[in-house]
């Protein structure tokens, strides 16, 4: 008997720590997951040893120019009264600065590209020619001219002279640009202050917003466009405005001047202008489904309402002056008095 | 199908609009309530579209001032009037002739078709001048049209064929593309619009539904149309694709919206120029997409 409990006991053991056992016996081992891929610039191969802080310097002629390529980072551009640019990547490729043209008079460079250097193992094709970091900082003098295209990069530049720039991916903010801007963001916002010339501005999905914009010549045209995002244009003070949206709402608010000659156009978003009262300007509205509302003094010259397409002529004062055309297929146009401000 | 079906000569009339108010109340009530009419209606229908997509190059060319669709809406009423009263004609003398021989029938027919082909011209077609002049003006008229166009007809009022050609030949040279059969392209050029028929059989040519350069931004899209389906796997992320194709049904939404309403009144010029801007929209939408490629092939 005392052997059958003795028995029983020890079954009961083994099985338990058989079961125990059973139970913490690690499960098929499976196939490691994969970790992700390192995201890498298609035109930046990483190499070992190659990210660093950079740091360089070249001393410039005032109005230089200043051509590059960033595959992705945080860029900052600042425009200061040295005749000299430094270049500052953080946590990114090592790059040099290649003079491409020298002043005749002064000697200093008055073209410079910057691009990332080759290090053992790189060839030119895998090199690329973008810079790349977590932040890379710009100095450059007032009268830079800057000309650099991006894949994914949140851009601002401050107080240069003039820019073009085109960028796949990322905000853009440009204020103090005084010579005029071309900028292009595939996706992301775009915002200009302070700024003159001719300009462009042009995204596909991000909105546009430009205020105290001016022309340095009369013949300066603001151009902007958008796909499906909004544009919003204030204290802008072009004669030449083209803006056009396909799903986005546009707002002007402003005065019109003297022989001005203002194209808004949108799809299906809605128009809103905002304009003081005492204005000299034709406004010809035409609109598919949408409406037409002015909650200024207008003197209607035509009105043809018809189902599906309407268009209505109207002067704001004499009319003489200026000329606003706006289009919309279903949005609705408003014009609204512009408040004084004191 | 039953014995009191259409033939196919009634569904063509009616489809051209030749024919009359009474008339072609019977036959839309009867093709409402006839499938095999329907059917037959239908066939017709889309053959004539399909030979209006083959000559709308030809067609869209040129859209003659309102002025001279009055005068030739006229001058197509006129001629029907004309034709109903012979149509009434040879119906009394087939009535009275179907007693004789065959024989004396067949000659009696020679005969007035002779006759019908001697006196027709000079019947409606050489109405003075001045009695076409006399149609009522109507105001803004498309002006895309040579000085030729407008004034070809001013001196005879030709018969509905003749019109068309007479049309063809002041438009400048054809496009290189083929041409359907010309006979039943002056037929399908004269086709009403069905929705908008009414019964006293005021029509309007095929070619007023049609905006002037409206083939060349069909053209431009079609174009970039094809080479975005070639670039959209490679150049538009899933969130951007769903962005543009949002973007595209909207403008392709409004286009088709404008589009009714240009076509129900083409002389809406706030309706076209809606369309145009639609149309430039999904030109600058399809061109993006073009660009967007363009841009990243240079950071390669």
């Amino acid at each position: 008997m005392r052997f059958f409990f003795s028995g029983s006991l020890l079954a009961t053991v083994l099985l338990f720590g058989a079961g125990a056992g059973y139970a913490q016996t690690p499960p098929e081992p499976r196939t490691p997951p994969v970790p992700p891929t390192p995201r890498v610039a298609q035109t930046a191969p990483s190499f070992p040893g190659q990210i660093s802080d950079t740091e360089l310097r070249v001393v410039a002629d005032q109005n230089v120019n200043l051509k590059f390529c960033i595959s992705e980072g945080t860029l900052k551009i600042n425009g200061w009264d040295r005749n000299e640019v430094r270049i500052f990547a953080r946590s990114g490729r090592k790059f040099g600065i290649r003079v491409l043209e020298r002043s005749p008079d002064s000697g200093n460079a008055s073209w410079i590209w910057a691009t990332p250097t080759a290090i053992e193992g790189q060839t030119a094709a895998n090199r690329g020619e973008c810079l790349s970091g977590e932040t890379i900082e710009m100095d450059v003098p007032h009268g830079a001219t800057l000309n650099f295209q991006g894949r994914s990069a949140t851009t601002s530049v401050d107080s240069v002279h003039k820019v073009s720039l085109k960028i796949v991916e990322g905000n853009i903010s440009l204020r103090n640009i005084t010579g005029g801007i071309s900028a292009t963001a595939l996706q992301g916002d775009l915002i200009v202050s302070n700024s003159s010339g001719n300009v462009s501005l042009d995204s596909t999905t991000g909105n546009i917003i430009a205020y105290g914009v001016k022309p340095l010549e009369t013949s300066d045209l603001l151009k902007v466009k958008t796909n499906s995002g909004s544009i919003m244009l204030q204290r802008v003070g072009h004669r030449q405005i083209e803006a056009n949206s396909i799903t986005g709402a546009l707002q002007f608010e402003g005065g019109f001047l003297a022989g001005g000659i203002y194209n808004f156009k949108t799809s299906n978003g809605a128009i809103r202008m905002l304009v003081p009262e005492n204005g000299n300007c034709t406004v010809s509205a035409a609109y598919g489904f949408g409406s037409f509302n002015a909650a200024i003094p207008v003197e209607t010259v035509t009105e043809n309402i018809t189902p599906g397409g309407k268009n209505v002529v109207a002067r704001i004062g004499t009319g003489e002056l200026c000329n606003v055309s706006l289009t919309t297929s279903n949005g609705r146009i408003q014009i609204a008095r512009l408040e004084p401000k004191n | 199908m039953s014995r009191n079906c259409l033939d196919i000569g009634t569904i063509q009339a009616f489809l051209d609009g030749e024919t009359r108010g009474e008339e072609t109340d019977a036959i839309s009530g009867h093709i409402s309530t006839c499938d095999a009419c329907a059917m037959m209606l239908a066939d017709a229908e889309e053959e004539m579209s399909f030979v209006m997509a083959a000559v709308e190059s030809d067609v869209n060319t040129l859209v003659p001032t309102q002025r001279l669709w009055s005068r030739i809406n006229d001058a197509i009423d006129e001629e029907r009037t004309k034709v109903s009263f012979w149509h009434r004609v040879y119906a009394g003398l087939t009535s009275l002739m179907a007693g004789p021989s065959l024989a004396t029938a067949a000659v009696v027919l020679v005969l007035f078709g002779f006759f019908a082909f001697i006196f027709t011209p000079g019947g409606g077609l050489d109405a003075p001048a001045n009695q076409v002049v006399a149609v009522p003006q109507q105001t803004a008229a498309p002006v895309n049209l040579p000085s030729q166009a407008v004034t070809a007809p001013q001196n005879t009022m030709p018969a509905t064929p003749d019109i068309a050609i007479t049309q063809q030949e002041a438009m400048p040279p054809a496009t290189t593309q083929p041409k359907a059969e010309p006979a039943r392209a002056i037929q399908a050029s004269y086709r009403p619009e069905r929705a908008a028929r009414p019964s006293g059989g005021d029509f309007r040519p095929v070619n007023a539904l049609y905006v002037p350069g409206e083939d060349s931004y069909l053209n431009t899209i079609e174009t970039l149309k094809a080479s975005y389906d070639s670039q959209k796997d490679r150049v538009l992320s899933p969130s951007s694709r769903v962005a543009f194709e949002r973007d595209l049904a909207v403008v392709e939404n409004s286009i088709k919206k404008m589009r009714e309403v240009v076509r129900k009144n083409p002389n809406n010029q706030a309706a076209r120029q809606v369309l145009y801007s639609s149309y430039q929209d999904k030109i600058d939408l399809l061109n993006s997409v073009g660009q967007k490629e363009e841009l990243l092939a240079s950071l390669q």
